[in-house]
């Protein structure tokens, strides 16, 4: 059985492709479009990961991961932030806030689920999955892209024979 | 003198009263006593009156009127008539009257005039005893015009000035004083200092701090006049000392500083409208590079979920579409990412942290992020890097993003040929620096082109490539260079190729 993801964003285009692209991966992510709604779903769900928006309506990221932290039941549950917050300084805040990870917007969606599997699969997430972007200029993130286009290819060749699997 | 018998004889006392008178005559230096008959004919002149008016006895006596040690004036108003006349009805005259010497310099004199009589109590004349006192007199206008000048000096100060004894109780003010606190003269006098003022308590030390520390300076406090009105004011105060060298009291001197307070105050409220403009400005950029993103997200997203042809497969038309989406958008993104480090720098808002960088391991980085790049170009890549490793105090973020902007658009501007990065260390007019050096075989960069080259979006058209850049690399990479104590120089022959060269200062 998949370990179950939730994921809290405001956007709705947003919301769909995260779940899109977990989905296409197969999961079965479960998905709440504000704070509170997300903390009320995440209750007695047994969740492994919650993504998380930062910038939202009357809850934001960072009073879920006050309540999530500070909530017996939950507390467990791994936190990662997805954000259009990507500017310097950023990141440290919102990993100093109390989240375990930081992806910031826009997502690359080559490696986005390499980059959320890594926060299911080990208890320290790598370092280099923790990214940055905005600490990298233009071709340093076409680089990184570069860089990392054989594992998003491996990913996606993976999940289009699970696909093809599926569908045979 | 001679010492007196005890059991004098009269004859001897006679004689003893003689000596005594003459000794009294001669040797009262001070005091010029002069005997006259009824008409002014001098008959006595004794020392004192020699010293005084500068005649000697021998000129005068017996040869002299009394007219020639009064002025002519007072001769002429018949004055000294008169006073003689008076003397003789009511046996004697005391007063203050301007005489002249031998040398014809005018002086005053207080004078005492008694008749002298005969043994039958007739008058035989008069006999004078005077004094110069024209020192006394200058001694006294001196006073009075050195107090004049204190006073004034007092008066005419722009602070209020108050003196207090030990106690602090004042005795003296200016009238600065009375205008800043509404009380009189005689009111302020003899009343406690600490009294005028809101916070008696910051006043009274004030006090015994100057009593114990002999000065104090800026200290503030807030006067309370008489109608209520507040006025902050600036004391600056010291102790003093009679001649003697006892402590005596304190001077203070309050300065009217509520102008400056509200001066001060108006700069403060300024301060805080452009700390929170800058605030303002600082979120805008944080919500623009936010709001920014967030669309890109998507448009990113579902262009790669669809070029990762999850949702199903595409033709080759829709790939190269999708395609052109996807680095429109990427470059888009780049551009926000540009513009959003210029304003930051613009605004001084980097932080930059120095710290020992090896100088080889950035060149390993940058190689290793755009190797694969120039590859893929089919440009053959070469690194250079020191012989010996070394290390440069600088920020290594910003020092990674000027190489990889440096490279990148080497790489971007070369179609043919290679991309060189090399670094060496070398030593300028003293200075040890760092010289990083991109050389490429690409377009090359016309003369008239180079002079603009580090202007933002003053891209330049090289050869069909305008489109790759955002028109800010350079402009940033510049201001960056700066940042770090450095510069970038460009050398470019058109057709050719380019060098762009780092140079970093050793700190």
């Amino acid at each position: 059985m998949k370990p179950r993801i939730l994921i809290i964003e405001d956007n709705a285009a947003n919301l769909e492709l995260m779940a899109y692209l977990l989905g296409a991966f197969g999961y079965t992510p479960l998905t709440a479009s504000d704070g509170a709604e997300g903390l009320a779903l995440a209750r007695g769900k047994e969740l492994t990961l919650i993504l998380c928006d930062i910038g939202m309506g009357d809850m934001d990221g960072y009073a879920v991961v006050r309540h999530v932290k500070a909530d017996p039941a939950l507390q467990k549950i791994r936190l990662v932030a997805v954000t259009a917050y990507a500017m310097v300084g950023d990141r440290d805040k919102i990993l100093a806030a109390g989240f375990d990870g930081y992806i910031a917007k826009p997502i690359d969606p080559e490696i986005f689920v390499g980059q959320v599997e890594a926060f299911l699969t080990s208890d320290r997430p790598p370092a280099e999955l923790v990214l940055s972007p905005q600490a990298a200029t233009e071709p340093d993130r076409e680089a990184a892209d570069a860089g990392q286009l054989s594992h998003g290819e491996t990913i996606g060749k993976r999940n289009r024979n699970k696909r093809n699997g599926k569908r045979e | 003198m001679e010492a007196v018998h005890p059991n004098p004889t009269l004859s001897y006392d006679l004689k003893e009263a003689e000596s005594l008178i003459s000794n009294i005559l001669q040797f009262s230096t001070e005091y010029s006593i002069i005997g006259q008959d009824l008409d002014g004919n001098i008959l006595l002149w004794n020392e004192g009156a020699h010293r005084i008016y500068g005649y000697e006895a021998e000129e005068v006596v017996g040869k002299a009127n009394f007219s020639i040690l009064h002025s002519p004036a007072e001769m002429e108003a018949d004055k000294l008539q008169e006073i003689m006349a008076g003397v003789l009805r009511s046996g004697k005259w005391e007063g203050v009257i301007g005489q002249i010497r031998k040398n014809e310099e005018w002086f005053p004199a207080r004078v005492v005039i008694t008749p002298r009589r005969d043994a039958a109590s007739r008058p035989i004349g008069f006999l004078l005893i005077s004094k110069d006192i024209s020192d006394e007199i200058r001694l006294t206008e001196e006073l009075k015009a050195s107090q004049f000048y204190t006073r004034s000096l007092i008066e005419s100060n722009i602070d209020a000035l108050t003196v207090t004894d030990q106690f602090g109780i004042i005795t003296d003010i200016n009238r600065q004083m009375v205008a800043l606190t509404g009380f009189s003269r005689g009111d302020l006098i003899g009343s406690a200092f600490k009294q005028y003022f809101t916070d008696p308590r910051r006043a009274a030390e004030g006090i015994a701090r100057v009593l114990r520390d002999e000065k104090v300076t800026d200290y503030e406090l807030t006067v309370q006049s008489r109608d209520g009105q507040e006025t902050v004011v600036s004391y600056n105060m010291t102790r003093f000392f009679d001649w003697e060298g006892n402590l005596r009291g304190v001077f203070a001197a309050a300065r009217d500083v509520t102008e400056r307070k509200v001066f001060e105050q108006t700069l403060q409220e300024k301060n805080a409208e452009l700390e929170k403009a800058n605030r303002a400005k600082d979120s805008f950029l944080a919500g623009m590079s936010h709001e920014l993103r967030t669309p890109l997200n998507a448009i990113l997203g579902f262009t790669g979920t669809l070029l990762m042809q999850l949702p199903g497969p595409l033709n080759d038309d829709q790939k190269k579409q999708l395609t052109i989406i996807k680095s429109s958008a990427k470059h888009l993104l780049s551009l926000i990412n540009d513009l959003l480090d210029v304003a930051k720098i613009e605004s001084g808002k980097v932080k930059l942290t120095f710290e020992p960088v090896a100088v080889n391991s950035v060149l390993d980085e940058v190689a290793t992020a755009l190797r694969p790049l120039a590859e893929d170009k089919g440009l053959v890549f070469k690194v250079q890097p020191l012989k010996r490793e070394a290390q440069i105090q600088t920020d290594h973020r910003a020092l990674n993003q000027i190489l990889l902007n440096l490279v990148s658009n080497a790489i971007k501007f070369t179609d043919h040929g290679s991309v060189c990065l090399e670094v060496e260390r070398a030593r300028q007019n003293g200075t040890k620096l760092t010289r990083f050096r991109v050389t490429d075989t690409g377009v090359g960069i016309r003369p008239d082109d180079q002079t603009r080259l580090f202007q933002a979006f003053s891209q330049l058209d090289r050869s069909g490539h305008r489109e790759e850049g955002t028109g800010l690399g350079l402009h940033l990479s510049q201001m960056l260079a700066g940042l770090l104590g450095g510069h970038i120089y460009c050398e470019s022959e058109y057709g050719k190729g380019s060098i762009f060269t780092l140079t970093i200062k050793d700190s």
